[in-house]
């Protein structure tokens, strides 16, 4: 009996270590998220950008990385934070009309970004001791709002936590996405078929079918396919039924007050940070396709912590007049963005 | 605590490693079996226990009087209190709010309002499987089939067995008590034998009846606005999810007391492939209808006293049998209509004909039976006897309408569907597709890592099993 037992738990064991081992093999040799990056970073992100069918990565954790490439070739002192929202800011338009010529900017948002995460950037920074002299840091509802990071594109990158709790977490996040069948049979289809299928469907996250020209030095995504899509045939581009249902009713109103005592003290600190270092900073409460206005409280107290000269509410806009500003009602397209930066600086 | 919840997972390896590591002599593996069977249960609510608990108690002492009763009469009165007991709780946690709001609709039906409130009971998950169970051994040794048990701990670890305690297969003292008093050997077949059965009782459970699930609950909810193509599609949908999810759990219950040296009985031997209702009835919830023929269409009289009396029977057991399954109207209904659908059978009976001698009309007869056993179905899953009728009249009615989520399954499931079709097939026709020996190990091997891999694609949070409730 007990040879039997030892060989059913044995051959137990054979069979689950098997594509346990075959899969973390995939996982560390392959690395589709990006999370353990090398020498050649920059290179690399680069290259996984122009793929037409990306998994979805920690833009967070690989734009730090990027950025700590980036240092080591120029000295980068300005920078834009924000949540997905910002990723239409272009470094480089605001380096050429904006900056000094001696400026070098970076994108540095991160999908789902909150305050906490600003903050956590800033003082990484900080300690790495960087020059932070201009600033464009973008505020809007869901990066005011406390809220938990959990999926493995949001969570924080451990280049930015403290605990090695928190660094473990990041990493297991991803492993537990990677070994999870929902994510590996899409990310099967599209390597057998190179590429050519590329099921989005199965989880919004997982496969991103849009390819995008990355500047590595800047860290600007700008996604031109879809800025195709939408210049050549913009009835097409918004027919989906998200989008429909997103452009079809336009509402206006004011959000509940979100900024609790937790969210201040991010608030504070960041605006020490910027005292620190005599940043130029510009912070912007993001314009939406609907008119969203931030609480009153709220709003009083980000202009009492940034003062009120800094501080752009740009709630109230123009460009919600025309759908084709947007890719959906939260994200604005680059030409609005570039607006934006103009009226930041208009009479400096 | 659910088969395919994570912390079962644990649950089992620890059990198992205790069982066959440290447990070496059959009464301490019996021990453990009781007590983790009482945590299994427990985990859903520690109060379950009292109830399972008393009942076990009661009958372990009731059938020990039985046995060494000499007189019939008192012998009666012993029975009688068992039933009176076990069909008690079952009466109170089961049925008494039914019956309160049954006596109120009925009260009110004569101009009165009895303004009588249903009391909050939380109905104890697998009471009517374990009751039956319980019973089964004091019937057994009441018809002196079997002498009474001497260890209560061997006869706890019975009632409570947790691969089948909350949704069967229904044991028979007399097939499942004895193997409690015989040493366990590991066996090493048998445990392969029980892993493949959960492999494809997962594969039942999560692929075929949570993905089902999906568009039965959306067109039973909405049947008013949906085209009777659509309500059609919906009642074999129900089909699929009760088989994949009541014959899945039992797959599971089997394979997993095979890992314990454990042979259950057979509960489904694939009931859509019958060509009749008789023979459905002879192959879906097997433990169940012949838990009904041992102890209540016997003792009723059986087939013995002429047709009138025979169809007389068979119509109660299946009202008993509607009714055990839930306190509601439309189980009644369900049990009902398969009793009328069953009446021709017994009219037949023993009536040889050559009719389809060569099996020439085997499809056209299980597509028909199905088709049956499906409109039954309607009434099982309707919340009510209105709603029930209203579906039916929308399905018979050739109605234009919506088709809901019914759009939304894709080219890829509907292929998995009819591959889950064929194997179910294949395993019919060959029997015994589980032993797979002869092939080699990376063959079989493969053939599993898809299956778990299908599995786990479909998992979407925890879903309860249907029979649970009953």
């Amino acid at each position: 009996m007990k040879n039997a037992l030892t060989r059913f738990v044995l051959n137990l064991m054979i069979f689950i270590l098997i594509p346990v081992t075959i899969l973390s093999l995939v996982f560390f040799i392959f690395d589709p998220f990006l999370i353990f990056l090398g020498s050649d970073a920059s290179e690399e992100i680069k290259d996984y950008y122009s793929k037409k069918c990306r998994v979805g990565t920690n833009l967070e954790h690989v734009s730090l990385v990027n950025l700590s490439h980036q240092m080591k070739k120029r000295e980068i002192n300005s920078f834009i934070f924000g949540s997905s929202r910002a990723g239409a800011f272009d470094p480089s338009y605001w380096e050429s009309s904006y900056l000094s010529p001696d400026d070098n900017a970076f994108l540095l948002n991160a999908a789902g970004d909150s305050l906490e995460g600003m903050k956590r950037k800033l003082t990484y920074l900080d300690k790495k001791n960087v020059n932070i002299k201009n600033v464009i840091i973008t505020f809007d509802l869901d990066s005011l709002r406390q809220k938990e990071k959990e999926p493995f594109l949001l969570i924080d990158s451990p280049l930015v936590v403290e605990s090695i709790e928190k660094k473990a977490m990041f990493y297991l996040q991803h492993v537990k996405t990677f070994f999870n069948p929902k994510f590996l049979f899409p990310l099967a289809l599209s390597k057998i078929s190179k590429g050519k299928i590329c099921n989005t469907d199965f989880n919004k996250f997982v496969l991103n079918s849009k390819a995008i020209t990355f500047d590595s030095r800047t860290n600007n995504r700008f996604f031109h396919e879809v800025e195709k899509q939408i210049d050549e045939d913009p009835n097409n581009f918004y027919k989906t039924p998200s989008l429909l249902s997103q452009f079809k009713k336009q509402r206006t109103r004011t959000l509940p007050s979100v900024l609790s005592d937790r969210q201040e003290g991010f608030l504070i600190k960041i605006a020490e940070i910027f005292k620190k270092h005599k940043t130029n900073y510009k912070v912007v409460i993001h314009p939406g396709w609907q008119t969203e206005y931030l609480h009153p409280k709220d709003l009083t107290l980000i202009n009492d912590i940034f003062g009120e000269s800094n501080t752009f509410d740009l709630t109230l806009n123009n460009w919600n007049r025309k759908r084709e500003n947007w890719y959906d009602e939260k994200h604005p397209r680059p030409h609005v963005t570039k607006e934006i930066i103009s009226l930041l600086y208009k009479g400096n | 605590m659910l088969f395919h919840e994570k912390i079962f997972v644990l649950f089992f390896f620890a059990v198992f490693f205790l069982y066959w590591f440290v447990c070496k002599k059959r009464s301490t593996q019996n021990l453990l079996i009781f007590v983790s069977s009482y945590i299994f249960y427990g985990w859903w609510d520690w109060r379950f226990l009292i109830l399972i608990f008393t009942s076990s108690l009661i009958d372990f002492f009731v059938a020990k009087k039985i046995e060494g009763e000499k007189s019939e009469k008192v012998r009666k009165h012993l029975l009688w209190i068992s039933l009176a007991i076990n069909l008690g709780f079952l009466g109170v946690f089961k049925y008494l709010n039914f019956f309160i709001g049954s006596a109120s609709e009925l009260i009110s039906l004569f101009g009165m309002n009895p303004n009588i409130t249903t009391l909050n009971i939380i109905l104890p998950v697998g009471i009517s499987f374990y009751t039956f169970q319980t019973l089964s051994y004091t019937f057994d040794v009441y018809f002196k089939k079997r002498s009474a048990e001497d260890s209560l701990v061997d006869f706890f670890a019975y009632v409570s067995f947790f691969p089948q305690l909350v949704a069967g297969p229904i044991e028979r003292s007399t097939h499942l008590l004895p193997q409690f008093k015989k040493e366990r050997v590991f066996d090493l077949p048998l445990a392969y034998s029980g892993l493949r059965q959960m492999l494809w009782g997962y594969v039942k459970k999560i692929v075929i009846a949570d993905q089902m699930a999906i568009y039965v609950n959306d067109i039973f909810q909405n049947y008013p606005q949906y085209s009777s193509f659509a309500l059609a599609i919906g009642a074999v949908c129900f089909a699929f999810q009760i088989y994949g999810d009541f014959s899945g759990y039992s797959d599971i219950a089997i394979g997993l007391s095979k890992l314990f040296g454990f042979d259950l009985m057979t509960n489904f031997k694939f009931p859509y492939f019958s060509k009749n209702i008789s023979e459905f009835w002879q192959r879906w919830h097997i433990s169940l209808s012949g838990w009904f023929r041992e102890y209540l269409y016997i003792p009723l009289g059986g087939g013995r006293g002429g047709m009138n009396l025979k169809i007389r029977n068979v119509f109660i057991v299946f009202l008993v049998s509607g009714f055990w399954h839930g306190a509601n109207w439309t189980f009644v209904a369900w049990g009902l209509v398969h009793g009328l659908l069953y009446i021709p059978y017994v009219l037949l009976e023993g009536k040889k004909t050559n009719f389809n001698k060569n099996g020439f009309f085997d499809f056209p007869l299980i597509l028909l039976n199905f088709i049956l056993v499906c409109v039954a179905w309607v009434f099982f899953r309707s919340v009510d006897l209105i709603s029930s009728f209203d579906y039916l009249s929308g399905l018979f009615s050739f109605r234009d309408g919506g088709i809901g989520l019914l759009s939304e399954m894709s080219t890829s499931y509907i292929f998995i569907l009819g591959l889950f079709i064929l194997g179910e097939w294949l395993i019919y026709k060959r029997y015994k597709i589980f032993d797979i020996y002869h092939l080699p190990r990376f063959v079989r091997w493969s053939g599993y890592y898809v299956l778990i891999f299908t599995f786990l694609f479909f998992l979407r949070g925890k879903t309860d099993f249907i029979y649970f409730q009953f």
